[in-house]
């Protein structure tokens, strides 16, 4: 096992990180860290952070993208209206959850199977429920590809299936086959309520 | 250049209202139920020493 905490952590942009050699054995994920990645974060959708070999500070051990997100709820006027919370209170059955979307996540294949994924999902989770956080953020959410040993990888990370089933996730995200191909990812969430420190609230 | 960005359905029906409940649960029931002082420690060790503060 690699802890996490003995590597260096650095933003896209950090002068002298050889990007070009990081390979997670996914060309999406790759073609993304060699050539979006920068724009991605230019254009301010969202933000690359890699974990680089403290001796050898060019060399990515692992990288992952974050973005801002947002799950909207919308209930029937028929629904039962509560309370959300302790005090929110929602208005005509809409909420809407502040949310990070872990938007790409990739290990390099020389350091595969050192469980630095799951340290990956808890460092990001971490970060986003600490009190050092400058927004709300209630939720993870990953895209992940629809393939069962990263559905499970996740699942075992805490994360849950938004839909049921790929057939209503498909009618949720408007997915038309014919049109856009196969859908081949799952949207999954975790409430990071639950890993909050402990409110002194009562 | 526009880039995709991944698009999060709005929530109806059933699946709202699992999705609220679940969250109003967790609020009032396990809110730092998972909480790990370690991973608390482990990313305010790698945030101190990374150039992103500087």
């Amino acid at each position: 096992m690699m802890k996490i905490n003995d590597l260096k952590f650095v933003p896209q942009g950090t002068p002298g990180l050889n990007i070009q050699a990081f390979d997670c054995g996914r060309k999406s994920v790759n073609d993304f860290f060699h050539d979006e990645a920068q724009d991605y974060q230019d254009e301010l959708f969202g933000k690359t952070y890699y974990f680089c070999l403290p001796d050898s500070p060019s060399d990515i051990v692992a990288g992952f993208t974050v973005a801002n997100a947002s799950i909207f709820t919308k209930q029937l006027p028929n629904a039962r209206q509560k309370k959300i919370g302790f005090e929110v209170h929602h208005e005509k059955g809409l909420i809407n959850y502040p949310a990070i979307l872990l938007a790409q996540l990739g290990v390099d294949v020389k350091y595969k199977g050192l469980h630095l994924g799951p340290q990956i999902i808890d460092f990001v989770m971490a970060w986003f429920t600490s009190p050092d956080n400058k927004s709300g953020c209630r939720h993870l959410i990953v895209d992940a590809y629809d393939e069962p040993h990263l559905l499970e990888f996740y699942q075992r990370n805490g994360l849950h299936l938004f839909f049921s089933s790929l057939e209503q996730e498909m009618e949720y995200r408007n997915w038309n086959v014919e049109k856009d191909g196969p859908l081949e990812t799952r949207l999954m969430f975790r409430d990071m309520i639950l890993l909050k420190r402990p409110s002194i609230r009562k | 250049m526009a880039i995709p960005v991944t698009n999060i359905p709005v929530l109806t029906g059933e699946v709202a209202e699992r999705f609220i409940e679940q969250c109003d649960y967790n609020a009032k029931y396990l809110a730092g139920s998972e909480w790990q002082g370690d991973f608390e420690d482990i990313y305010k060790e790698l945030i101190a020493r990374s150039p992103i503060l500087q």
